[in-house]
């Protein structure tokens, strides 16, 4: 729930702030829909009343970063974790360094290499 | 003042992975724009690196280091999830990275992959594998791009799972690709004259 409230407060600024960042491959009508059915419908009521006031051009802006990873079947099936969702929103036109992470999977196998077979 | 050892080691750098991305440009089996664009995506030198990874290390012959691998990836998981200084320096998020642990009995099911017929990671044990890398649609997004490009080979089972083959290609232009560098990097390495500029 508090993780879910920050990512709400963050997402538009975050999505406003990437706008012309990364080009979007084409608008894809069910992939928006899908996108405003999960938020508008979400249980918690922080994000479908939050959805409710967004407008076209954010739904829009929206599913073209998410059309970069995904469509809408993968959408509708966080219906249940409307937070996963905006975290993905979040996540996926941000160009994070990965570095960090591939030291840590490199160790996680390293590890697990030494394991006597 | 130019130093030249530093210039030449970015050069190299540079010189080296964008021949690993022509590379995969020419080897790909369809030529379409928006794949060979793709195929120039950081995301896809990562995967890459996570296949090479898998082959230098022998996670994909031997179940037992697959598993030990495994529970190391989950351990690290747990860690980032219970550390919120650590998890905000890497920007990710606690519903993402629960997404990548694994329970024990998909573990044993990766270790059973392994000793099938068509022996490979299932694309959901890659997606947890590489979930701080990126979220497992843009995962699947990139293997589909390897796939189309004739990387990697996906073999559904009757168990609705996708098991991932390689085809190897990825992990021995990556594998040019540090020859190089550490090649390059070593000639470079030799004293050379600095220039007042």
């Amino acid at each position: 729930m508090k993780h879910a409230f920050k990512a709400l407060i963050a997402a538009p600024f975050l999505l406003a702030g990437a706008a012309q960042a990364m080009p979007c491959d084409g608008s894809d009508l069910r992939l928006r829909e899908a996108v405003q059915e999960v938020l508008v419908n979400a249980e918690n009521p922080r994000i479908s009343g939050w959805a409710k006031y967004l407008n076209e051009s954010f739904y829009t802006d929206v599913s073209c970063r998410l059309s970069h990873g995904m469509n809408a079947e993968d959408v509708l099936r966080l219906r249940e974790e409307p937070e996963v969702l905006i975290d993905l929103v979040i996540g996926t036109h941000m160009d994070r360094n990965q570095s960090d992470a591939l030291m840590l999977m490199l160790s996680a196998m390293k590890g697990g290499s030494d394991e006597k077979i | 003042m130019i130093d030249h050892t530093d210039i030449r080691t970015l050069e190299s750098l540079r010189r080296a992975k964008t021949e690993f991305h022509n590379k995969l440009c020419r080897a790909s089996a369809d030529s379409a724009p928006l794949l060979l664009q793709k195929l120039r995506s950081e995301n896809v030198f990562v995967l890459s690196e996570f296949f090479f990874l898998l082959s230098a290390f022998g996670l994909i012959a031997h179940p037992n280091k697959l598993e030990s691998y495994i529970l190391n990836h989950n351990t690290q998981l747990a860690d980032l999830i219970a550390s919120d200084e650590r998890r905000k320096l890497m920007g990710l998020e606690v519903p993402r990275l629960r997404r990548g642990v694994f329970s024990m009995i998909q573990i044993h099911k990766a270790k059973a992959n392994l000793l099938s017929a068509t022996p490979g990671l299932d694309q959901a044990d890659i997606q947890r594998l590489t979930i701080m890398l990126f979220s497992p649609e843009t995962g699947r997004r990139v293997i589909e791009y390897l796939e189309a490009a004739g990387f990697l080979t996906r073999v559904a089972t009757p168990y609705y799972s996708k098991i991932v083959q390689s085809h190897g290609m990825i992990e021995e232009y990556f594998a040019e690709y540090l020859a190089q560098v550490r090649t390059d990097v070593a000639q470079s390495a030799a004293p050379q004259q600095e220039v007042q500029t």
